[in-house]
């Protein structure tokens, strides 16, 4: 036997997650073999790993909830539309990846994006001697909660589709994308925490759905930027 | 020491290979018919594309395709004309740029998109819809309306026309003398309007960019800008005639018309200021969250 | 249709995926759910929200963000179960909605965080499945440990070892790299047999 072919502790140690998923090669499973058969302390170290996924597998495969879930279901359940979705545009090239990101993202808000789509106007502050104006097309306090759970829920899905197809592009986008993903999150955060202090505040609120908005639509570009 | 043999047969090799370099450019020359004004749609990976309007009924390519560009496909039919630089398909992404130019009717349709491939347009009368994810876009002339959409490449229109939409997320917008409407967005890179001519509507958005506006606006203007953390300046002359709202979460406002901001209890530290110039007919409105808003007067 | 012989292939090669032959039982109510009856959905939402819960609860480690991700997934199971074609067991088509729901959740809340679980919070509770005594302690301990985990570590290692999902569905699910993938299942199982001891 050369010295080649004994594995030393660590590597026997490095492999043993493999060797116990069955993905060494058959050359290799001997060797590792080997050296288990003369080694104590490996040997403890193959028992431990193989006692503990035996443990994950007598885990339960399913669990019972604390509380029924349905009631909470039931009033999310809309009327089913099967509205196919096309953008009209007369270039040929927009693969279908744009059409099914567009059709989610569309879906998603459903007549919730008419409203969405007008920022709402900043409600003249009262000035001296002015009359309180009301603003106009604000969201009244109970639907800010809806729309951006609606924002959350397209980016839900857009985020998949888009974090996924990222490796196609060429790495130094990638990053950027990423970066300016991470600077808009970082402003969704910050808008989060002064909503907090100071909830209801619909200027906040507006900015808060517009930096949504603002993610879709990077993710969009990100899902479609590897189909050109 | 080199015989001549040897030296004379290094030559040759070497002018044996020279042909062989050059041909992989591929020259490209190629007209088709196109209506006066048809839609014209382009499609390019790297390199470049340069469109610019004529008066004939034409489509008219020309330039260089490079290695591992499978072929230029150009077709006309009733609804216009498609130009497509294709790679192989095995070569996905790995090089092969072509240098198009491109002349097209002045009244057409333009629609351009490239991977990183930069693309200028100039002398055209239609609209124009042009996409790049690295590339630049550059627009002169006086296009009906222009759409330019970067991930990172530079947007710049200098273009006498009455519709812009502009959108990056890290590139930079620079558009001059505009007039009309503008819809500018960005999330990192900057924007900067000059020399606007009557402005009537402009929105304009950055997350962390600068928005800088030189510029006059129409009588009944509508601005918007907006940043979270970026800065907003505006330059507007003495005549200006709006009603002014700028608002500040956390951020500084300065003014150099007059009124100062003061806090606003709604917020707990943001600031607001509003206040009229002229006749206050249209309106101005400036909001961020921890920028700086400035507004000058020249 | 197909679906008898199907039966027999995917119960051949089961991979730990929790594919059992009940879940052809679901299909008439797929059926009658796909064309908008909400009580055989309801039906569906008794027959699936164990195995359901289960994986949102241990991806999560968190049970209150495991129910309302439960919630999530059977609301937008209704909304694309047009998309279902029956190729694939039901139970497995819902639950590979599950894990893109919690993922695409995280990742749209941008959330990155690391837990830290208080001692009674992860307790699998009653499951009917009649563990003894002491193995009920360490399957408690176990699933605790599970919960501990850092995120990326958790995630994989409950798709891979809990779930029975491959290295390469796990990065195509995750969009991680498959070296990634599986450099977090191993960080994984040495944590969790450091942690057990």
């Amino acid at each position: 036997m050369t010295n080649q072919d004994t594995m030393s502790c660590r590597e026997t140690q490095a492999v043993l997650d493999e060797l116990v998923d069955g993905q060494l090669s058959a050359a290799r499973e001997r060797r590792v073999r080997e050296h288990l058969a003369g080694c104590e302390a490996c040997r403890h170290e193959e028992t431990a790993l193989r006692r503990l996924l035996a443990a994950t597998a007598e885990l339960p495969r399913s669990l019972e909830p604390p509380t029924d879930l349905w009631p909470g279901i039931v009033p999310r359940l809309r009327q089913r539309r099967f509205a196919t979705f096309t953008l009209g545009r007369s270039s040929g090239w927009r693969g279908w990846l744009l059409q099914a990101v567009a059709a989610v993202v569309f879906m998603g808000l459903g007549a919730v994006l008419s409203q969405l789509l007008v920022s709402p106007a900043i409600s003249p502050m009262p000035g001296a001697g002015e009359p309180l104006a009301l603003g106009t097309a604000a969201a009244a306090p109970a639907e800010f909660g809806i729309l951006e759970a609606e924002y959350l829920r397209a980016k839900e899905d857009l985020w998949l589709t888009a974090y996924r197809g990222r490796r196609d592009l060429p790495p130094v986008i990638q990053e950027l994308v990423e970066r300016n993903l991470r600077i808009i999150d970082e402003a969704i955060r910050e808008l989060r925490g002064a909503l907090q202090a100071n909830p209801g505040d619909r200027q906040l609120e507006s900015l808060l759905l517009a930096h949504h908005r603002k993610e879709i639509n990077l993710l969009q570009r990100l899902a479609r930027g590897s189909e050109v | 020491m080199r015989s001549i043999i040897q030296r004379t047969l290094c030559l040759g090799s070497v002018l044996l290979v020279l042909p062989l370099v050059a041909a992989a450019q591929t020259e490209i020359e190629r007209r088709v018919p196109a209506s006066a004004d048809g839609t014209v749609a382009i499609s390019n990976i790297a390199g470049s594309v340069v469109v610019t309007g004529w008066d004939r009924d034409e489509v008219e390519v020309t330039g260089t395709l490079g290695r591992n560009v499978e072929e230029l496909e150009v077709e006309s039919d009733a609804r216009g004309v498609e130009i497509e630089v294709k790679l192989p398909r095995r070569n996905r992404g790995g090089g092969g740029s072509a240098h198009l130019e491109i002349r097209v009717p002045r009244r057409s349709r333009v629609e351009v998109e490239t991977v990183s491939a930069e693309i200028t347009a100039d002398e055209l009368e239609g609209a124009l819809d042009l996409e790049s994810v690295s590339g630049s876009i550059t627009v002169a002339g006086q296009p009906a309306a222009v759409r330019a959409e970067t991930v990172s490449g530079l947007i710049e229109v200098e273009a006498d026309t009455a519709r812009i939409s502009a959108a990056t997320v890290s590139g930079s917008i620079t558009l001059t003398g505009t007039r009309g409407e503008v819809e500018a967005e960005a999330v990192s890179g900057n924007i900067t309007v000059k020399s606007a001519r009557d402005l009537e509507r402009a929105d304009l958005e950055v997350v962390s960019g600068q928005i800088a506006f030189t510029g006059s606006l129409a009588p009944d203007v509508d601005f918007s800008a907006s940043c979270h953390s970026g800065t907003i300046e505006l330059t507007l002359p003495e005549a200006t005639s709006a009603r002014v709202v700028a608002e500040s979460f956390s951020g500084r406002i300065d003014n150099e018309f007059g009124p100062e901001a003061r806090r606003v209890d709604r917020y707990a530290p943001g600031k607001e200021l509003s206040f009229t110039l002229g006749s206050g007919q249209g309106r101005i409105e400036l909001e961020t969250f921890s920028g700086a808003i400035t507004l000058r007067r020249r | 249709m197909a679906c008898y012989d199907l039966a027999a292939r995917i119960s051949a090669t089961t991979t730990g995926m929790g594919v059992a032959m009940d879940s052809f039982a679901a299909d008439p109510w797929v059926e009658k759910a796909q064309a908008g009856d909400t009580g055989a959905f309801e039906e569906i939402y008794h027959q699936h929200v164990g195995r359901v819960y289960a994986l949102c609860l241990r991806m999560s480690g968190d049970p209150g963000e495991a129910a309302e991700l439960t919630q999530d997934v059977f609301v937008r199971a209704w909304e694309k179960l047009d998309t279902f074609h029956g190729s694939s067991a039901f139970s497995s088509w819902l639950h590979r909605l599950a894990v893109n729901v919690v993922l695409g959740r995280w990742r749209a809340r941008g959330r990155q965080r690391e837990r830290v679980v208080a001692i009674d919070e992860v307790d699998p509770g009653g499951s009917g499945e009649g563990l003894h005594a002491p193995e009920r302690r360490n399957a408690i301990d176990l699933e605790r440990a599970i919960a501990a985990l850092p995120t990326g570590a958790r995630t994989v290692f409950v798709l891979y070892d809990v779930e029975g999902y491959g290295h390469k569905e796990i990065a195509e699910m995750t969009g991680l790299a498959p070296g990634t993938c599986k450099a977090q299942l191993h960080r994984a199982r040495r944590l969790l047999r450091e942690a057990l001891g």
